[in-house]
């Protein structure tokens, strides 16, 4: 069945006032313009997420250089929450042929912005009904797509909170009337994966939850929306909640004619239900809107990869679901390839009912786009129990390595390395050895025995937790810190985690990168095909995992969790009692239920810590180095470039005065560290001369006296800083830069919830 | 060394005890009141505020909207001193760097699971002296 919705659930708006001014504001004509695309790209323009096809981030512009980067000023702001709110906006709006095109609000409605004044030229808005509502991933996401063709026909592509792609005209923001049973440009993406859609109910008026409680139901027959509890059937159709959710947070991207189009699913955390939808990935006409092709990212019986699977592949398979493609992708037109960063499979911390390397779970796949056939692949984790999707697009580059003349494709990793590949074989560029790690021993648990490491580059983020990474200013303090380090479960890399529940030897193992990265959703990388040096953003620290079983979860472990009592989650076991949560334990469950052990209490001693505390009177047990910020890698050689702290300020750690550990620091001169805490993941992007940063919606330094922050600039050669701007918020995305009417703009997404916003910065004067 | 008391100090004492009075006063007209609780304003919108910054900037990488409020708060936080849910977010979190967050911006990001929870804004703000903490209980509804 179709996707049907009421007349009151659709309400596309197009809009608007655009076309004649957009008229004024046209570059040279299209057809000069498509004969001077590169990677994708008009030079000056911003046409993709990651500037271009390649995802490099680069922009060969230089009006705004080291010498007047201070100068720049605000040239408009646009409230990107007229509309509604948001998450925190995590959107890189795209550059094309004299418009500025964007999402925002929570429903991800789309925008056109004259690039001069920051007015809006048009917007389009869809209504999904129960989709939206308890869509997964409830934001703006990262942003949209751009399609122009030589006749001047152009298209903005749109993937909505609802699963829905939807294909704008870009000069009037209306759909394309060619696309959609309704003739708007919308295409139902629950549709063509091999379900049936079903009309859809809700039993309570709140959005999705993080786990995969909470979800819509199969609507029964004759059942009707209630406009004052919003609870019932509403008319919109889907996939039966039972088989899964689905999802998106990224764009599509276009190579030729095709729409290359996958999607997320709900976060791995503590899942309910031991099955969910897989990973697809798909292309689409960009004249008809028809799926051209199908990939499934978990191998069905008798493709390629499905003996990965021990257990079995077949969807609906206890231990089968996910290994979401939700990252941005990058793509070479030239081999007409599209590069697929994938997550991983359910849950993130246990795999024991999914035994096997489980393909293409946290692996980049290249295939064909025409054809949707692999063309290859290469794992980074086998069996990932750590949470470590690719979360990045991958960044391609053109370099010349021992004398011979290379294309590259390099992954960055919430693990913390970057997978240097040859993009048109998939082989590593330098080796990458099968190297034994630690064996999990949690029961039902078959951790792979190896892992590949790269050789080169360095890893960029702190590598599991070892006696040498341990803080040892005085004896004392060394062993303070292998008295706490010891708690959990130490290692190199790849440290398996444990279970909270008795079962392993250790409570909890150390993890670091944790789940956060490394670089993760708002980080990444520039790179630059001038000179071939890889700039990564990236954040350092250490956390810990452990697992539990959540007596309302079909799953044998989660992270701590109790889902018991929340709507469509199981009935909990016969004479079963809720403990008191929430006094301490590591679980990322944190607030909603998780934890459970005792202890921990603030301000206490290393001497009676809970395990998995990994500060001494406030002061990191991990040995300062140089790790997250900004590492630069010179990727002809791998090696390391430059490295400087997220927003240029090393920090002197001080230790809690009120502690009673205090006493192991007095007299001791700590190190300056890199800053730690929060998101600490800077934005890059690269010009002709500069690196420009962003610190992240929560990196870098504290507010100055006046409040502000700073957006930064370093020569791309060395690293050193040459201008800092204030700024009222920090950028919560990556940014981007154009050139307008000779006029070279930076613009960046800051704030959240109802103070979201695009921030455009240019030098003064005309 | 002699024992000397300053004006300040003096001024101190004689406010003390103005307010000692008058709380007396207060205190034979009124019942006593019960264990000071959330639903009485024990925070400031400018901590809720800073809190919701700080919940964007680091929290939603593992919470999403949603899941720190309503049923699943209740069940885990109801009836329990501020003092735990202080331990937790000061000790436990952010996952990502467990222990980072100042005694400020811990109270601050309760600040904002209180509003969330729908617990009304107050004049004064919450304070970080755990102590302080464990004498107001956390009731989200009457």
């Amino acid at each position: 069945m179709r996707s049907r919705f009421s007349p009151r659930r659709v309400i596309a708006v197009a809009g608007l006032t655009g076309a004649a001014l957009v008229g004024t504001i046209m570059l040279p004509s299209l057809s000069a313009r498509q004969q001077a695309l590169v990677r994708g790209n008009a030079p000056g323009e911003w046409r993709y997420w990651g500037a271009d096809a390649w995802s490099t981030r680069y922009s060969p512009l230089d009006q705004i250089n080291g010498a007047n980067f201070n100068t720049l000023q605000v040239a408009w702001k646009w409230n990107a929450s007229a509309d509604g709110d948001d998450e925190y906006y995590r959107t890189t709006p795209l550059y094309a042929n004299g418009r500025l095109f964007t999402v925002a609000t929570t429903h991800r409605y789309a925008y056109a912005i004259d690039p001069e004044t920051g007015n809006t030229l048009w917007s389009w808005k869809y209504d999904e009904g129960i989709r939206y509502q308890k869509a997964p991933r409830q934001f703006a996401g990262r942003g949209l797509a751009y399609w122009t063709d030589s006749r001047g026909n152009e298209r903005v592509i749109i993937v909505t909170p609802g699963y829905h792609l939807a294909i704008l005209d870009a000069k009037t923001g209306k759909g394309d009337p060619a696309i959609g049973p309704k003739h708007d440009g919308v295409v139902d993406l629950m549709d063509g994966l091999g379900y049936t859609l079903v009309p859809l109910a809700v039993d309570d008026s709140g959005p999705f939850e993080v786990s995969d409680t909470a979800t819509p139901r199969k609507a029964r027959l004759g059942e009707t929306w209630d406009a004052v509890k919003k609870i019932g059937a509403d008319g919109t159709v889907g996939i039966d909640p039972v088989d899964g959710n689905i999802a998106a947070s990224s764009p599509a991207i276009v190579v030729g004619d095709v729409i290359i189009v996958g999607n997320s699913s709900i976060h791995g955390y503590h899942p309910v239900r031991v099955h969910n939808l897989p990973g697809f990935i798909r292309g689409f006409d960009i004249h008809t809107g028809k799926q051209l092709w199908k990939f499934n990212l978990i191998p069905q019986p008798g493709e390629f990869g499905a003996e990965t699977w021990k257990s079995g592949s077949k969807i609906g398979t206890p231990g089968v679901g996910k290994n979401d493609a939700w990252a941005p992708y990058s793509a070479d037109p030239e081999l007409g390839l599209v590069y697929i960063p994938v997550g991983m499979p359910l849950s993130d911390e246990y795999g024991g009912h999914r035994p096997g390397d489980n393909l293409f779970g946290t692996s980049l796949v290249a295939l064909d786009a025409k054809t949707g056939k692999r063309v290859w692949h290469f794992q980074m984790v086998h069996h990932d129990i750590w949470d470590y999707d690719n979360p990045m697009a991958p960044n391609l580059l053109d370099v010349t390595i021992n004398g011979q003349p290379r294309k590259i494709i390099a992954q960055t990793t919430k693990q913390g390395f970057v997978y240097t590949l040859d993009r048109v074989t998939g082989k590593p560029i330098w080796p990458m050895p099968e190297t034994a790690v630690l064996k999990s021993d949690v029961p039902g648990e078959e951790s792979s025995p190896t892992q590949p490491i790269p050789s080169k580059p360095a890893p960029y983020a702190q590598q599991g937790l070892q006696e040498g990474d341990l803080i040892d200013y005085t004896p004392e303090i060394k062993a303070a810190a292998l008295q706490l380090a010891k708690l959990c479960r130490m290692g190199p890399y790849f440290i398996p985690p444990s279970a909270g529940d008795g079962s392993s030897q250790y409570k909890c193992s150390w993890y670091a990168p944790g789940a956060s990265g490394g670089v993760n959703i708002d980080s990444g990388a520039a790179v630059d095909p001038e000179t071939g040096l890889m700039y990564v953003g990236a954040q350092s620290g250490l956390t810990t995992t452990e697992l539990e079983h959540d007596p309302c979860s079909e799953l044998r472990y989660t992270q701590p969790w109790d889902s018991c009592g929340r709507v469509h989650a199981p009935d909990p076991p016969p004479g079963y009692v809720a403990p008191v949560r929430g006094n301490a334990g590591a679980g990322r469950g944190g607030g909603g239920g998780g934890g459970g052990r005792g202890g921990g209490a603030g301000g206490g001693s290393y001497k009676n810590a809970a395990p998995g505390t990994s500060r001494i009177a406030g002061i990191s047990i991990l040995k300062p180095r140089e790790l997250g910020g900004v590492t630069a890698y010179n990727m002809s050689t791998g090696d390391k470039a430059w490295w400087i702290p997220n927003g240029g300020q090393m920090v002197v750690p001080t230790p809690q005065a009120d502690s009673p550990d205090a006493a192991l620091f007095a007299g001791v001169k700590l190190p300056p560290s890199p800053p730690i805490g929060g998101q600490q993941l800077a934005q890059v992007i690269a010009t002709k001369t500069l690196v420009i940063y962003g610190t992240g919606r929560s990196g870098g330094p504290a507010a100055d006296d006046n409040d502000m922050y700073r957006i930064y600039a370093v020569d791309k050669a060395t690293g050193k800083q040459v201008g800092a701007v204030p700024i009222p918020s920090r950028t919560s995305a990556v940014p981007m830069t154009f050139m307008h009417k000779n006029k070279q703009y930076i613009v960046y997404a800051t704030g959240v919830t109802r103070n979201t916003a695009l921030v455009a910065l240019t030098l003064p004067g005309k | 060394m002699a024992r000397q008391v300053s004006i300040r100090t003096s001024v101190a004492v004689v406010a003390v005890s103005l307010c000692s009075t008058i709380v007396a006063k207060t205190a034979a007209q009124n019942p006593p009141p019960g264990p000071r609780t959330t639903l009485s304003g024990v925070y400031t919108q400018v901590q809720a505020d800073k809190g919701e910054e700080i919940y964007y900037g680091i929290c939603v990488a593992c919470h999403p909207r949603g899941t720190y409020a309503g049923d699943s708060f209740k069940k885990n936080w109801g009836g329990r001193p501020l003092s735990d849910l202080y331990d937790w977010v000061k000790t436990k979190m952010p996952k990502s760097d467990p222990g980072s967050l100042t005694s400020n911006q811990s109270v601050q990001v309760m600040a904002y699971i209180l509003q969330q929870n729908k617990m009304p804004v107050g004049k004064a703000p919450l304070p970080t002296d755990r102590t302080a903490l464990q004498t107001i209980k956390i009731q989200l509804t009457k």
